[in-house]
This record gives C-alpha cells, structure tokens and sequence, in this order.
C-alpha cells in the first residue's frame, strides 16, 4: 500500500522508474480517484469531451495520471486534519495589575518608535515614564518590544515595567528570559558557577555582585591560594571588583596586592587603599601633606599656602604616585599634586590649620613660584565626594566645572552650568551636559550657547547636540525652545548641509511630541515607592 | 462625530498611507508648527499645512468615506500632508469646530453634488445587442484559450512525474516559470500564480518532494475540474473558473441580492502575490453569524487601501460572489461610518466545529486555503516554541502565524474567543474577544 510519503518520493523519482497502479493505493484514496460512472449516453448524442484515456478509465489511465489523481487526493485529504495544537496543558499566566496607558500616550509611543531619528531616546524617556506611573503597555506593543529585547537598553526599560502577567509571559521564552537577565533587568542571584566558569568580565562581575551583599566572602574567594596563578588582566579586573563594598576589612588583602608583580594591578590596589580613610597609604599621604604643605601669614596680605617638591621614593613608588604625565611635568611636582588628592579634605585643618577650600582658593607658592592647586583639590573632592569644596572650585576656576559635575549638588551644577554658558564660557562641555537632564534655565541657556556656536564653522557640532538638548530638556521648556530653535534654523548658513537643518526641525518636532506625551500623562501621578506595585521577581 | 469616539487609531492612519514614504513623511508633518486653521466637524477634518512654497496646502478629509483631498501636487494618495492631519486628529490633537473652513465646506459641497448626480439613473448604459454579441464571442474566446493553455498544462504536469521531480531539478524551477508565463498567455492568471510558487520549491525547500507533490495534485484537480466543466454544478464551475483566474465584475457582484447586517471586521493581511499586492479583510455578521472576506488589490508595489479596519464594524449590505463556499464579497451600500465595536460577545465554536466548518468548506472548494473561524478556548505553549488552542473539551488546533505571542499576551490565563483563519496548518489568529472587548492582534 502506497501513503502518502511513499507516493511523494515516486514523483521524485517518476512514474516512469516506479510506476503507481490503483490497487496498490490505500482504498480511500483509489474511491476517490475513480470516478462515478458515465451517464449513458442518448442515442445519436456524442460522448462527451475529456481525456480519452483519463482516470474516467480505471485501470487504463497511465502512471502518472494515477499519481497525479492520488496527489490530489491525497492534498484533500491532508488539508482537511488540522494540526492538532501541543500536547501541553493551557497557558496560566496572572492577572495584569497594570492599567494599560492612554490611548493617546501608545498612539504617541507608536509615532516614535516608527520615526527614525532620536528613537531610541524618546522611547526611552517614554517607557521610563509608564514605569514611574504603574502603567503597563497593549499587548501587541509589548510583544513587539520584547522582540527588540536583545537591545540592552530596551531591555532594562522593559524590565521596569513588567508587572506578574508581563514577567510570566517573558518567562515563558527561553530568549526573552535570558535577554532580560542579561540586561540586569532581572534581580537574580548571582550563580556561584560563574566563578568557576566564565571570563574574567564574568567573574568581575560575579565578584561585584557577591561583594554587594557579602563583601568579605567576596575577598575571601581572591585571598585563596589559586588568586596569584590568574593571568595579569583578570588580576587587574577582579581586584578593581573590589570597589564594590570597598571597607577597612580590605586593608590587608590590597597592602599585599601592592607587591602584585603586575604594575596595572599595584596601580588598581593602590587606587582603592587612597579611598580608604583609615589606610596606611593615606596615613603616609597625610604624612608628606605635614611635610610639604605649610601656611605663611603675610602682613596685609591673604595667607600663603607654600607647598614643595615631594622627592620619589620607594614608598612613593609603592604607594603608585605618578612619576610622569603627557606635560611632563616633574615627578615631584605630580607627587605633590598626588598627595593633595589623597588626603581627606576635612583633614586639611589638623594637618595644616586651613580648610580645604582656604588652600583651594587662597594664592600659593612653589620654589618662590605661584602655582594653581585648584587642579589637585578637584580631584580631591571628587575622590572625597565633598560637595562644598567641589563648589568652591568650580566657582573659583570653570574650567574645572565639567570634572566636578558629579560631586556637585543638583542646583549648584545647574546654576553654575546657567553662568558659565551665559557669559560665554564652558563651551567644552556642551556635549557632556546635554546628555544629562536638562531643567528650563540650563536647557534654555544651552541653546544659547549652541547658538554661539554657529559663529564657527561648527554646524555639524550643533547639529549633534540639538538632537541630545530635545532629548534631554525639562518639557517646560519646549515652548521657548521651539521657538529658539527655529531662531537657530533661520540663522543656519544658506549653503548649511540639508542634514543640519533636519537635524533641528527633528529636534523641534522630538519637543512637541515630548510635551504632548507628558500632558497626556498628567492626570497619571507617579507613583512613590509605598505605591508602586513592582512585579517583578 | 469625528471628534468622538470613532476617531481612528493610529494604526488606521498607518494603514490609509499608501506605502512607507508617506507614512514616515506624514508622521514627521504631524506637529503643531506648520499647521493652520486646523478643526473637525462631523466627519470633515481640514487644515492648512505650511509647505516650502508661500501658500499653505488646503488639506480636506472626510472620515467617514475616508475620502481626500490635497492642493499639493503630490501624485501620492493620500498624500503625506493628509495622513499628517489623520495622526494628529488620531493622537488627540484636533479639536471639534462649529463650522468648517471655507475650502473644506466647498469641497465638502461639491462631493454632495457629484453623488447626487451619480445617484440619479444614467440613460444609455445598457449594452446595445452587437456589443452584448462582441461581448459573448470574447468570452468564448478566452474559454477556448484557457482551453488550449490547460490542456498543454495537463500534459506537462504528467511529463513531470513521469520523468521523475528529481531529474534535472536544477532546472524545475525555470520549467515552473516558462509554463506560468504560457499560462499567463493562455489568459489563466491564477494557474500561473500556483505553478510560480511551485516554481518557488526547490531542493533546498524541507519535505519538497512532500510539498510539491501536493501542489501538483491540486494543479491536476484544477485543470481536470476545468476539462469536466461541463459536468459540474454551477456553484463548482463559478469556484473552478475563480481559480483559474476569472474575474467578476463588482458591478455584477452587486446586482445579486444583498446580505444585510452589521459586518464586524475581524482582520486583514496583506500579502504580495505576482505584481499584485492583495489585502484580505476577514468580516463576521453580527445577526446572521455569516464570514465574509473583502478584497482589495494594489499594483506596481503600491499597499492596497481599504475602508475596512479592523476593530471596527459598518452597517453595510454586503453582495457575495458567485462561487461555493460563498465567501467572498463586495460591500453594497453602507449605512454609515465604520464604528469602534464594542459590547459583542459571539458565541466561539468548539474546536471540533471549527474543524468541521473547514472541512465542509474544503469539501466544496477543494483549493481553498483557508476558512474564517470564531473558536472559544485557553492558549497552550511548548517549550519548543509550538502554540495551540486548546477548549472545554480537551481538543485542539495548533495556532500559527505572527500574532501568537500577543494572542497569548492578551488572552493568557482566561478562557477567550478567538477569530482567525483555519486551516490544515492551524488557526492563524487575527483577534480576541476578552470579555465583551474586541481586541485586534
């Protein structure tokens, strides 16, 4: 008896090779190709036109018309079973505890995600803000996002707002999961197996979420014996782990990392020992700042800060002071400077009986030679997250504004920003600071600034920042900036490149839609931790 | 009104553009800054678009038909100043108006004047008896080319399984194509349509000999239904000459009598078949629980547009083609704007009746693809990735197509009816009634 499978391969290699006869298909299938019998004809009336010797002839139809009529029978007949679904019980998946947003917010979402340019931005900000308010996605978008959930940042918005239903869907695909899981936007435990068995940026960070909970069974695993085989470069990342939960306990494991035989690891050691308060490097740090930092009194005049060389020495070698820089500058100077930067500023008063600030700002004296600390002291505050010192500096030397921004408060970074860009100065950092979020003020005075800008030849410049500045600005502003930006397009260059000037329409559409998106959001508060519901697991 | 609650959605003004370009062009023109004069009433939407030149372009829509008009000199329709003023309005952005601008009323005006005229009955369109005797020898024409092309195809397909599918198979798939392009000589368009995706079948294709051997039997089925014509029902010679590639005339679709009744519009799915873009709209009647598909077609790549969304329902009377199982339809005269559905709790088959649906309507139509099913029942998922449907009773089809994983977003965990198009492969879901809301996949 021929199936199915049996009559396909006869048509691949032809009826003329395996020739097929009726008999020898299954019953069901001869019925169906063999047709009814013939009405008998009236007499005088002709027979009927069609295939002399078709399948109306059983048993005299050639091989290949009897194939061809069991293929069509068969089709039917294989067409008519329907594909039964898995053998699996019914899909259970929680309620969602989300409202779906607004209408007119996933009608917004959808124009952004079909335009092209600033989409991934705007996405962003937009799905962050659904988050914030417990609202959740329609089905079909959410399904069409974690499709594009191999996109970290994607992936990391999504996470935000899953709620149980959203969670349980991702759950059941195998590649949703682990995209997810890999972003971080999954809080799970770190597996132990990843120190046995994945790369050093695996274990790095194996070791960085172990320390997070368990700082000293983190050390532990780098004080066992097998630390010192590892190679230079996993040497260098797991003891940078260390960062993480970086306490006093530590002290003794990284003094020893000094004498690492590779220079980037004694560099990384040293570099967490100067972070910590009670270390005997910044204990020897304090040490040379009483040496070579003294306060002159002067008549009539501010007091002096005279500071001076401190040589190299083997400690110094040890401790990692640098020796060199791209100036080339003398090593006793860069260790002078090294020092500064290591000490605790609230320090300074004991060591010297000036605040920090006092020396930061207050004229100073090198070999009979003015010199400017502020450089030192910014460092110093970045390391010693002391705001107030980061301020005075800042205040005192705008050049210095952009490596102070992360130590400095939110109103003071942003009122310093709004200065330095009026008057002119900061230009530098327009591209840093347009990444950040921008309130009305500082987002008005940055486009000031980019307005500036187009005295130069720096169109393309602008043209990279606007995007950035519509991305980024509090949507208060989008009044003003709308009109600010067409202010700039009129002052484009007539023979200004057609993508600058896109640049700025579509920076000045990514306002409107921004400002539509948060009035349409407005009647959604956002939610404070006590009631946000987080679903996830 | 259109302000209301019948605005569209977005996805609606994706689909009313008419390819990418527009699309892209009108979401960009969708902001306050160029527009003017900008209002709806009742189903009149308008503006004034500042383009490059001085004069702003007067851009009219009417919803309701969807109809329009732009003074732009755009050969695209609509063009992408219309579909921006559709986002706008479908975000929310549009406020109501009392009266409508000048240019938009005249238009408006003008429309009502023009189906007046239409309306009114036009003397001298019946055909005159030469015409209707020129008409009849082109017709018998065509039967007897159709005639010829299908008999030399009757011989060609036994010559391939006489020599054997493998023999020479790296040139199957150009004999595939040089007898599609004979049949399109022989004026058989749909036959030259099934031996291209044959044509498409190669060696590389899993099961080919499996799939290829199929679609030669429906092939062999189709030209033998031809040959035997004679014999045949009508409803079957209507089926038969359909697939050959016959067309009716809407105008005489719409002389049959009319199926009245608020048609519910399910889904549709386009798809590109030979120089031909074809957009399927999967209808349902609300009183008389009768499926309909409504076809639009698109040349030179173009998407096809329809007046049809999905989600939606139209008071409309609705005239079958001839032809069985009757399916396909045209729509009649339609009552009024297409209305968001809501409140529709139908009644979902049980697998098993969804199955014998199918395979009643394979039975009378033995090359139909696929049959409109409502089905009532909970989602199932593999850990291989396979999808189904599973009802009350235990039994289930397998649920394929691009719209499972929201099927599952949506319906996951609750017991739902689903609609969507069955077939031997499975139930190609395209939406969900979850409770009394109608959600489109």
């Amino acid at each position: 008896m021929i199936d199915f499978g049996q009559l396909a391969t006869t048509a691949a290699v032809g009826t003329g090779t395996r020739p097929v006869r009726p008999d020898e298909l299954p019953p069901e299938i001869a019925a169906a190709i063999t047709p009814p019998p013939r009405p008998v004809p009236s007499p005088g009336e002709e027979q009927p036109s069609g295939r002399a010797d078709g399948p109306d002839q059983p048993g005299t139809a050639d091989p290949a018309t009897i194939l061809l009529d069991a293929a069509a029978a068969y089709a039917v007949v294989r067409s008519a079973v329907v594909a039964p679904g898995p053998d699996v019980p019914a899909v259970r998946l929680p309620a969602s505890s989300r409202p779906e947003a607004p209408a007119v917010v996933v009608a917004l979402l959808r124009r952004i995600r079909a335009g092209a340019q600033l989409r991934d931005e705007l996405q962003h900000e937009l799905l962050g803000q659904l988050a914030s308010r417990g609202l959740g996605l329609p089905p079909d978008l959410l399904v069409e996002l974690l499709g594009e959930v191999a996109r970290p940042g994607t992936a990391r918005d999504l996470g935000a707002l899953l709620d149980e239903h959203g969670w349980a869907l991702v759950g059941l695909d195998p590649v949703w999961s682990k995209a997810l899981a890999r972003s971080g936007a999954v809080a799970h435990p770190a597996d132990p197996r990843t120190w046995d068995e994945g790369t050093a940026a695996q274990r790095a960070e194996y070791l960085a979420a172990l320390r997070a909970t368990d700082p000293d069974a983190g050390r532990a695993l780098l004080e066992a014996p097998g630390f010192a085989k590892e190679p230079a470069e996993a040497r260098e990342l797991l003891v940078g782990a260390l960062a993480a939960g970086l306490g006093p306990a530590d002290q003794d494991f990284l003094d020893t990392v000094l004498a690492d035989r590779a220079k980037g690891v004694r560099k990384v050691a040293a570099e967490l020992l100067a972070g910590l308060r009670a270390s005997s490097t910044v204990a020897r740090a304090e040490a040379l700042a009483r040496q070579h930092v003294e306060r002159r009194q002067r008549l009539l005049r501010p007091t002096l800060t005279v500071v001076s060389a401190v040589p190299v020495t083997a400690q110094t070698r040890r401790d990692q002071y640098r020796e060199k820089d791209l100036a080339g500058t003398p090593a006793e100077r860069l260790h002078l400077f090294d020092v500064i930067a290591r000490v605790p500023t609230d320090r300074w008063p004991a060591l010297v009986g000036a605040t920090a600030i006092e020396l930061a700002t207050g004229p100073a004296e090198y070999n009979g030679s003015p010199i400017d600390l502020r450089p030192a002291f910014a460092d110093a505050a970045l390391r010693w997250r002391d705001a107030d010192l980061a301020t005075a500096v800042a205040r005192s030397d705008a050049s210095l504004l952009g490596e102070l921004l992360p130590v400095l408060s939110p109103t003071t970074r942003d009122r310093l920003l709004v200065d330095a860009f009026t008057a002119g100065l900061a230009g530098g950092l327009l591209e840093a600071v347009v990444e950040r979020p921008l309130p009305p003020a500082l987002a008005v005075a940055v486009l000031g600034a980019l307005k500036g800008l187009l005295r130069g030849a720096s169109l393309y410049r602008v043209a990279a920042m606007v995007g950035p500045l519509a991305v980024h600005a509090d949507p208060l502003a989008v009044p003003a900036l709308v009109d600010g930006l067409r202010d700039l397009e009129r002052r484009l260059p007539d023979d200004a490149a057609p993508a600058i000037r896109r640049s700025v329409q579509t920076a000045a559409a990514a306002l409107q839609l921004r400002q539509a998106v948060s009035e349409a959001l407005l009647p959604y508060p956002v939610l404070t931790p006590d009631t946000h519901k987080e679903g996830r697991p | 009104m259109a302000g209301g609650d019948d605005r569209w959605s977005v996805r609606r003004v994706d689909e009313a553009a008419p390819d990418d370009q527009v699309r892209k062009a009108g979401r960009r023109l969708a902001i306050p800054t160029p527009w003017s004069d900008v209002g709806v009433t009742g189903s009149l939407l308008f503006g004034r678009c500042q383009g490059s030149g001085k004069t702003p372009y007067q851009v009219s829509i009417d919803v309701a038909g969807p109809r329009y008009k732009c003074s732009c000199p755009s050969r695209k329709f609509p063009c992408k100043h219309a579909v921006a003023l559709l986002y706008l309005w479908a975000e929310g952005r549009i406020d109501p108006q009392g009266v409508a601008a000048d240019f938009a009323a005249e238009w408006a005006r003008q429309h009502a004047d023009q189906e007046a005229r239409r309306a009114a009955p036009r003397a001298g369109t019946e055909r005159t008896p030469e015409q209707e005797q020129a008409a009849e020898k082109r017709a018998a024409d065509r039967d007897d080319r159709v005639d010829a092309g299908l008999a030399d195809l009757a011989l060609f397909l036994r010559d391939q399984v006489s020599r054997g599918l493998a023999t020479d198979s790296h040139h199957r798939s150009r004999r595939f194509q040089e007898q599609a392009a004979r049949m399109v000589d022989a004026q058989a368009p749909g036959i030259a349509t099934r031996l291209r995706d044959l044509a498409e079948i190669t060696d590389g294709v899993p099961d080919w000999p499996a799939r290829l051997t199929e679609g030669l039997g429906r092939l062999h089925l189709l030209v033998h239904a031809w040959q035997q014509r004679d014999r045949l029902p009508d409803d079957l010679v209507a089926t038969v000459r359909s697939h050959v590639g016959f067309t009716t005339r809407s105008e005489d679709v719409l002389a049959t009598p009319g199926v009245p009744d608020t048609w519910v519009v399910l889904g549709l799915r386009d798809a590109d078949e030979d120089r031909v873009s074809v957009r399927r709209v999967w209808l349902r009647g609300i009183a008389t629980g009768r499926p309909a598909l409504v076809m639009f077609f698109a040349a030179g790549g173009a998407q096809p547009t329809s007046n049809l969304y999905p989600g939606t329902a139209l008071e409309a009377t609705l005239h079958f083609h001839p032809g069985r199982p009757t399916l396909r339809a045209v729509v009649g005269e339609r009552a009024a704007q297409a209305q968001p559905v809501s409140a529709w709790t139908p009644t979902g088959s049980s697998v098993a009746e969804a199955r014998a649906q199918w395979r009643t309507a394979l039975a009378a139509d033995p090359w139909l693809q696929q049959w409109p099913v409502l089905v009532a029942g909970e989602l199932q998922k593999d850990r291989l990735g396979g999808f189904g449907l599973i009802d009350a009773a235990g039994d289930s089809a397998a649920v394929i197509g691009e719209n499972t994983w929201p099927a599952l977003a949506v319906a996951g965990g609750s017991s739902c009816v689903f609609a969507g198009e069955l077939s031997g492969t499975g139930l190609r879901v395209s939406a969900a009634v979850v409770g009394d809301r109608l959600v489109v996949l």
